[in-house]
């Protein structure tokens, strides 16, 4: 405390008076305060020393927090996707180097793991968060090993056996690209998260929609206050709080077309999608080939996640979502549906094919798919039937790329569809124009370039998903429905989310196209013919062959899809299409990568899952 | 060696806190040598130096827990501007008020809370509410050693009373009013915001008068306690030394408390007055405050204990004060 008592300032002017004044003030204040903390420690430590010593000696309250169960995530039909099964898992208790070494080398005694393995776990412990107090093991303990540590339980320090509920896929690669997978919470993760909510959780969603959903798939944490004695045995429960369980999502997915669609692409690589066009629900995305999502739960090897992940087929890589490619000849409807609404033809006008279109001045001649050509008088609705590019060529380039980019987006094209997978990941494709090529490519745009492009070929990109949802809003006469996963969650129904296309189509437009769909597959000049034998129901589909090598020659920019694709020359086989044609319950859109004309391999996959959604 | 114990007797945070004990206590005998005249021609650029780190700090700081606040210099620590604006504040408005025809009028307030406003809202908006409160407090002492007259202290009083239900609704985020409430109701979330000072206060109290012994606190020895060598690193001293311990260790700080006046009573110049009074106020809150947020009466603020506590800026900052004052001081023997 200030003495009072001290002399005054040599340089006792009026500021200075007033700043002793207030210096002595100053103590006061201070030492009062001090002295008002003093009180508050003495009361604690005195006064209430008692009540604190047994609450921290003799029984000490531990507070144990309660996981709740991750939700989870039905089909349609309500058969679930997911389970949680309680695993015995091995979970660590310290993260000083000491304890951890020796915890590791008595369990390499008792396991006789090798000491890769021992390696492997060891950097998966570096890798976890810095504030996770206890770790559980990347180890898959079968019957034989779980006895041999309970035998030794004892021996082995700072290691506890834990039951925990454990994420598991049964159908493993069937929703894989779905569903996601949970794995261990990485540093950078646990910064975001709820700290409170996750203390005692150690798997997040990493994709799919156990990621898009992880908030309401892990619900929140519960937790137990427990007497516990100075050995730390519970000696009573003084209050629980139950944890909230994680939500349930039903989605729009059918398993069984969803598991009957993954057989019909066993062995290939492609894509098919499936969904109601009046709700925008997926009914199946398969995307193939996919992988086991359970080896990720644990955390796999680095070895094994590189064979995975440097695989020449790509398992990981999610075709229906972020897969682009050239559409091919299934554009064709809505690119006549573009040249009727600009009125750059009619439902009458019809041109001569001899097989070869030439641009005026230019010597190069494009060819069509026929050789010897569609005929002397080829209308929009003949070349639709019978995919006569010669008519595109034509048609399209009076129409002109600027009139049909802005066109075409209202179909999906060139942006994102905002599916509520994965939004992120999810490819944007491309629709090119004359601004783009010249920011790309330093180059004009040419009418060669529209040549191409009009047959589905040349600069334009599109995602699966990008085709189905087209597919959908030919089938839904103009209504672009957003394509959803999730129906519900916990009950509740998520709208769909439905948007009538900009420009207003003539009924009369519709018709003819919609028309000519319903022939390539029942007329009998139709390029799907080949699909409608005993068939029960009538559809509309559009065959498409993408030529891979033509491609391959000019477009280096366009990255590793092409890429890839030299790998090998045979075409992608391509179909869309959506049944019953009168009030169209399913879109379907396959994709078959090297396997060929359209109507050979991915038009036959179409049908069989019409059938399989159509006739119980 | 409180230290040693509340971080788990761990050698590695040991010896780095020891290098920065060093680094610190080099720096305070540099300042020491630096003429307190010298130091007010820096003042205004290092001020202006200052508010360009915390402009950085909001644009590019690294993200802990949601709050920035870091900011990696070099490869060398990663330091708090906003620590750094603990000394800078008082001294700015000390430079600022020296500089006046005293006694203080009231566009000198004016002029001194826009100084004391500029960097606050910066290191509010972090945000880190605790240090900008106390930064503010440390910065309006200077004013009021100055001589501010009464009237216009009582007003900032009402003005700050009747603006904390617009703060409330308005400027405190879920977190800041958590540990109000907190604060008055500790079980209303036990495993979140409330286990800090349940735990806490467990500790102390079980501490006793004569305390469980050095290393032989269960609560902190075996983790109950969280952040026990950073803010709560009280809580450890009241749990191994007991009450004994704690007012020890307030007697110390008073004891510096006492020094520091003792020194700004005598330095002959208005200045030199004002900064080792300001400083040697600024430290003792913070030991207050710290010390009462720990046993429970304060909200959880964030505020290490001065000179104890893990944290390589907040000793550096606390050593440069110090060297300040050790400057004053030898302009007060000169001048006797």
């Amino acid at each position: 405390m200030m003495s009072l008592a001290v002399p005054l300032h040599p340089i006792a002017n009026e500021t200075h008076k007033i700043l002793s004044r207030r210096l002595i003030i100053s103590g006061v204040i201070m030492g009062i305060l001090a002295l008002l903390v003093a009180s508050r420690y003495l009361y604690l430590q005195i006064i209430l020393h008692d009540d604190y010593s047994t609450r921290s000696n003799e029984n000490r309250i531990k507070l144990r927090p309660i996981n709740p169960e991750r939700g989870i995530i039905y089909d349609r039909n309500h058969i679930p996707l997911v389970e949680n099964r309680p695993r015995y898992s091995l979970v660590l208790q310290s993260k000083k180097e000491a304890h951890v070494n020796l915890a590791l080398e008595r369990l390499n005694t008792i396991l006789h793991l090798g000491d890769t393995k021992i390696n492997s776990i060891r950097n998966h412990i570096n890798q976890q968060s810095a504030s996770a107090h206890t770790i559980p093991l990347p180890l898959n303990l079968d019957s034989e090993q779980l006895a041999k540590i309970m035998v030794e339980r004892y021996w082995l320090p700072h290691i506890e056996l834990k039951v925990r509920s454990m994420r598991y896929y049964p159908y493993q690669d069937v929703f894989a690209h779905i569903l996601g997978y949970v794995s261990g919470i990485t540093e950078q993760e646990r910064w975001q998260l709820d700290e409170v909510n996750y203390k005692n959780t150690h798997v997040i969603g990493k994709v799919g929609i156990e990621k898009v959903y992880e908030q309401v798939l892990n619900g929140n944490v519960g937790y137990e206050n427990e007497e516990v004695n100075a050995l730390g045995q519970v000696l009573r429960v003084i209050d629980k709080q139950a944890p909230q369980q994680g939500k349930q999502i039903t989605l729009h997915i059918d398993s069984r077309l969803q598991q009957f669609a993954w057989k019909l692409l066993e062995g290939k690589q492609g894509t098919i999608i499936a969904l109601e066009p009046a709700t925008g629900g997926i009914l199946a995305m398969v995307s193939a080939p996919s992988f086991n999502p359970n080896p990720f739960i644990m955390g796999m090897g680095q070895e094994e996640f590189r064979a995975l992940s440097k695989a020449e087929n790509r398992p990981l890589f999610n075709r229906a979502l972020q897969g682009q490619y050239s559409p091919g000849s299934i554009v064709k409807p809505v690119f006549a549906l573009a040249a009727l609404h600009h009125n750059v033809i009619s439902s009458q006008t019809h041109i001569v094919d001899t097989g070869v279109f030439q641009l005026p001045n230019d010597p190069r001649r494009y060819r069509d798919w026929k050789p010897e050509g569609h005929g002397e008088k080829v209308n929009v609705y003949q070349a639709i039937v019978e995919s006569c590019d010669v008519f595109f060529y034509q048609t399209i380039v009076n129409l002109g790329i600027e009139r049909l980019a802005p066109f075409i987006q209202q179909f999906n094209f060139g942006i994102p569809t905002g599916i509520d997978i994965d939004s992120t990941a999810e490819a944007k494709g491309l629709v090119p124009n004359d601004a783009w090529k010249r920011q790309v490519w330093k180059q004009a745009w040419y009418a060669g370039d529209t040549v191409n492009l009009s047959i589905g070929q040349g600069f334009l990109l599109t995602t699966p998903i990008q085709i189905a949802v087209m597919t959908a809003i030919l089938a839904n006469r103009g209504v672009k429905p957003i394509p959803r996963i999730v129906h519900s969650i916990d009950k509740k129904v998520e709208e769909p989310q439905l948007t009538l296309i900009r420009d207003e189509i003539e009924p009369a437009h519709w018709n003819l196209v919609l028309r000519a769909m319903r022939n390539v597959v029942h007329g009998n000049k139709g390029t799907g013919r080949g699909i409608n034998r005993h068939i029960q129901y009538t559809m509309a589909g559009k065959t498409g062959t993408v030529q891979v090598v033509s491609k391959s020659q000019d477009d280096e920019a366009l990255g590793q899809e092409v890429k890839e694709i030299k790998q090998t020359n045979r075409d992608h086989s391509v179909f869309i299409g959506f049944a019953p044609f009168e009030q169209p319950r399913i879109a379907v859109a396959v994709i078959v990568e090297n396997a060929g004309d359209g109507s050979k391999i991915a038009a036959p996959i179409a049908r069989k899952i019409l059938d399989a959604y159509l006739i119980p | 060696m409180q230290l040693y114990s509340a971080s788990g007797q761990d050698e590695a945070v040991m010896q780095r806190q020891l290098i920065f004990v060093v680094f610190g206590y080099i720096l305070m005998l540099i300042i020491a040598q630096i003429p307190l005249r010298v130091v007010a021609l820096w003042v205004p650029l290092l001020f202006i130096i200052g508010l360009a780190l915390l402009v950085m700090v909001l644009l590019g700081g690294e993200v802990t827990r949601g709050v920035r606040r870091w900011l990696e210099v070099f490869w060398l620590f990663r330091f708090q501007p906003s620590d750094v604006m603990k000394v800078l504040v008082p001294l700015t408005v000390a430079w600022y008020l020296a500089g006046q025809n005293l006694p203080v009028r009231f566009p000198h307030i004016v002029l001194s809370v826009a100084i004391i406003l500029l960097p606050i809202v910066l290191i509010a908006m972090q945000p880190d509410l605790g240090t900008a409160i106390l930064i503010a407090l440390s910065g309006l002492f200077v004013l009021f050693l100055a001589g501010c007259p009464w009237i216009y202290i009582i007003l900032m009083a009402v003005i700050f009373l009747t603006s904390m239900p617009l703060i409330w609704n308005y400027v405190l985020l879920g977190y800041q009013k958590q540990r109000f409430i907190t604060l008055f109701n500790a079980d209303s979330d036990p495993l979140g915001a409330g286990w800090n000072i349940l735990q806490s206060k467990t500790a102390i109290g079980s501490g006793g008068i004569w305390g469980k012994g050095w290393l032989q606190g269960t609560q902190s020895q075996f983790n109950f306690l969280p952040e026990s060598h950073t803010d709560f690193i009280i809580a450890v001293t009241g749990e191994e030394w007991g009450l004994f311990g704690i007012l020890f260790l307030l007697a110390l700080y008073i004891a510096i408390l006492y020094r520091g006046f003792y020194i700004a009573w005598y330095t002959p110049k208005i200045f030199d007055q004002l900064v080792c009074a300001g400083i040697t106020l600024m430290f003792f809150i913070y030991a207050l405050v710290n010390m009462a947020m720990v046993a429970g009466v304060l909200p959880v603020v964030g505020v290490p204990l001065p000179l104890i506590s893990l944290g390589g800026s907040s000793m550096i900052t606390i050593m440069a004060g110090f060297g300040l004052l050790m400057a004053g001081a030898n302009a007060m023997r000169k001048s006797i």
